[in-house]
């Protein structure tokens, strides 16, 4: 017992010397979602970081609060910033598991002095730092409808003008708010419309579903990996597909995939920094979000991945120096989610719809894919 | 084991001293019995408790349990439980969020009210009123059904939902009602998926016993050639055998290309993938080799005289073939039938990726639950009804089946 207190006590001592350690650099541990997007942070503004004398340590999770909950309620905190989506971030807030962050202590300010209100979108919590826009979009194949081509949402449920079969995410996000936007409810009510309506909402967006799946001229195949929509559209297995933004541009900008995406009904979502309750690395987290934000850090990612920053300055500096693709000669601005000619019939992620409801519509879900 | 008596060859008689023997033997088989009873029997019975134990949550909500015990399951409980839970809440916040999934389980929307009733606690007056007035869902008795159900040390409502019914009245087991229509799921999945198992037994048996019967008299390079077309699948990795179904029988793939440009067909071609139509030929074509192989073990051993005899005696070959030669060769089509009713009632990698939605099977069902919603109880309970019914069935194809003399 003495002899383990002994090895306790050094083991103190030695963690609290060692920050000293790294006194001229900050170390810090970050952890992110993986893929082309955890390349394009690595590249956009990772190595800036390390190259002005820092340490990053690079970890990859599989998103959800799960292992944040554990390490902060062991009190063994490894990860000091983790890569939330927003419905994430606020949860993690709401429960304490991550800390109050000053956004005006972390923002670098942009080449016109501003620093929050560089911001075009306002945070929901306290605790995290924004940092990326993308697009829930959908895309068809320019072989198929090579002159009238489908334009608005209603034209993915219309088999009579585009007839053969759609792909679609197997999860009831985007499914439900596109079918409903087809079915007639206005763009902009249709959280509103799920919040007051609840079941008989869900209900309605399923039985527009159903019909596309049941109609010999349409048909549904449910993907369940991001790789899989551009495949499908490529291979001609289905004609239109939901995906995600930055998958389909990857297809289209390296694979020449004859692809097209329809921002028409695009679900906007946002992509944040938050720093983990306890983390004993807390100066060096701030000085990391502090780097990682300032514009023409975060812009710099755009280069390898088309998601818009958060902040107008680093989109200016985007669209101002265009081409701006890694590859020196595609313009990223036309596949930011945040471009306002792909804004003309959005809506934003409901947040707090799908963190209140996730679980009971994904169950009604998967009940109604077992009857088809 | 009783004391036998064997006479040798030589006609003297031995005593084999059974004691002795009964112990040998027991040593001998103790490994494989114990390695059956650690890493089968053990976790099979842990799985399949985990339907009807519900401790863990029950412990969470041990003053709600309390104060629950004089409610009669109608309407809205009396004050004494709307403190009682914000007591257990406030004494369990580290298991609020995993006893609000397992709440939801049974009531869609209770992770929400939880979270917001855990992260308010201490602004709500812990009265019916109170909570009531902070959401409406705490005045819904559908809510206290829900947590009854949880707080209850013992579950069977994880049996009743994986049948489609529920209990109308959680303080009484024995009130049992349909779910609602919408959330009725299973007993059509249950269906499916005898169908399917059914189908496929017949398919195979009635591809596989004209192909056993060729192995069993073809003789040098075809025999080679028709045992290799059978075993050659099982040495393939099962992943490399579905898939290449799919490259066959996808829309763009070799079979409706075919098709179409055979014009046999005239319009679109119909979809052959990602349905129930996928799953029934690409199970069958998996499970063939269990109905080829014992049934040809079987026809190995039935003396070619006997039927010979049949016909020197006057029978017509048809006549000779119902009544001497199928009799004999039954008990092997038994066998392979078993077999892959075994294996068919718990497919779950086939429906997966070549059934779609419309072909997927119960099976799909406890992978979902187990893996994705984490509802481990109706995983469980599912995997548990799914034991059952091969046991009972292994019991009536014992009764009913021919012996073999």
């Amino acid at each position: 017992m003495r002899s383990g207190l002994k090895t306790l006590l050094c083991a103190t001592t030695a963690l609290a010397l060692a920050p000293a350690a790294f006194a001229q650099g900050h170390e810090v541990n970050v952890t992110s979602i993986g893929g082309a997007y955890q390349r394009s942070q690595q590249l956009g503004y990772g190595d800036a970081f390390e190259a002005a004398g820092n340490k990053i340590n690079w970890n990859v999770y599989s998103g959800g609060l799960g292992e944040i909950r554990t390490q902060v309620d062991t009190g063994n905190v490894i990860w000091d910033l983790v890569d939330v989506n927003s419905a994430e971030a606020n949860t993690g807030c709401l429960e304490g598991i991550f800390e109050k962050i000053d956004l005006e202590e972390v923002t670098a300010p942009a080449p016109d002095g501003s620093t929050v209100e560089d911001y075009a979108v306002k945070r929901t919590n306290d605790c995290s730092v924004g940092t990326v826009i993308y697009g829930w979009t959908w895309a068809y194949n320019t072989d198929t409808f090579p002159d009238e081509h489908p334009t608005t949402v209603a034209d993915y449920f219309d088999t009579g003008k585009f007839p053969g079969p759609r792909g679609i995410w197997n999860s009831p996000v985007q499914a439900v708010e596109l079918a409903l936007i087809a079915d007639g409810v206005p763009t902009d009510e249709v959280y509103t419309y799920l919040e007051e309506e609840g079941e008989a909402a869900v209900d309605r967006a399923l039985d527009k579903l159903e019909a596309l799946y049941n109609d010999p001229e349409g048909g549904l195949v449910f993907w369940t990996g991001g790789a899989e929509p551009p495949e499908l559209l490529a291979k001609g297995e289905v004609v239109m597909s939901t995906g995600w933004s930055g998958r389909f541009y990857n297809a289209i900008v390296q694979e020449d995939a004859p692809i097209e995406i329809v921002w028409d009904g695009q679900i906007m979502d946002f992509q944040n920094f938050a720093v983990l309750k306890g983390t004993p690395n807390l100066e060096a987290a701030k000085a990391f979000l502090r780097h990682a934000t300032a514009p023409d850090q975060i812009a710099a990612t755009a280069r390898y991945i088309p998601y818009a920053p958060w902040r107008s300055s680093a989109v200016r500096m985007i669209l101002d120096n265009e081409p701006w693709s890694e590859d020196g000669k595609t313009n990223v601005g036309p596949f930011l989610a945040t471009n306002p000619a792909n804004m003309n019939n959005y809506l934003e992620m409901g947040i707090d719809y799908w963190q209140n409801h996730q679980d009971e519509v994904t169950q009604r879900w998967e009940a109604w894919k077992a009857g088809l | 084991m009783t004391a036998t008596n064997e006479t040798t060859p030589g006609g003297t008689r031995r005593r084999i001293r059974p004691k002795r023997a009964t112990l040998v033997g027991l040593a001998l088989i103790a490994p494989l019995a114990l390695v059956i009873v650690l890493f089968l029997i053990l976790p099979l019975v842990r799985f399949v408790s985990l339907s009807v134990d519900n401790r863990e949550t029950a412990q969470w909500l041990s003053h709600t349990a309390a104060a629950l015990s004089d409610w009669h399951g109608e309407g809205l409980p009396a004050d004494d439980a709307y403190a009682a839970i914000a007591r257990d809440i406030r004494e369990n916040s580290d298991s609020t969020s995993k006893l609000a999934a397992r709440l939801n389980f049974f009531e869609g929307g209770m992770i929400s009210l939880m979270r917001h009733t855990a992260a308010q606690l201490d602004t709500i007056p812990p009265t019916r009123a109170g909570f009531v007035a902070f959401h409406k869902d705490w005045g819904d008795p559908e809510t206290w059904r829900a947590i009854y159900l949880v707080s209850q040390p013992l579950l069977s409502e994880h049996y009743l939902n994986a049948l489609d019914l529920r209990a109308d009245n959680p303080t009484e087991p024995l009130s049992i009602e349909k779910q609602p229509e919408r959330q009725q799921i299973f007993q059509r999945l249950w269906l499916r998926t005898i169908m399917v198992a059914l189908v496929v037994i017949t398919l195979c048996t009635l591809i596989g016993y004209p192909l056993a019967f060729y192995l069993s008299q073809a003789q040098g390079f075809a025999f080679i050639l028709g045992m290799g077309t059978v075993l050659l699948p099982f040495w393939t990795p099962l992943l490399a055998r579905i898939t290449s179904w799919q490259v066959l029988l996808e829309s763009t793939g070799i079979i409706p290309t075919a098709l179409a440009a055979s014009g046999l067909i005239e319009g679109r071609v119909p979809q052959l993938f990602d349905n129930l139509f996928a799953t029934i030929v690409v199970m069958t074509y998996v499970l063939l080799p269990f109905a080829v192989l014992p049934t040809y073990a079987v026809m190995n051993r039935v003396s070619p005289s006997l039927y010979r005899a049949a016909l020197t005696l006057g029978a017509s070959p048809v006549r000779a073939f119902f009544q001497v030669y199928l009799p004999q060769t039954l008990p092997g089509v038994v066998a392979g039938c078993v077999l892959i009713f075994v294996f068919s009632w718990g497919f779950y990698l086939t429906p997966e990726l070549v059934g779609g939605p419309g072909g997927s099977l119960i099976g799909n069902q406890i992978a979902y639950h187990f893996s994705s919603s984490l509802n481990w109880g109706l995983a469980a309970a599912l995997s548990g009804l799914l034991l059952f019914t091969i046991a009972a069935a292994a019991l009536v194809l014992r009764v009913l089946a021919p012996r073999q003399g």
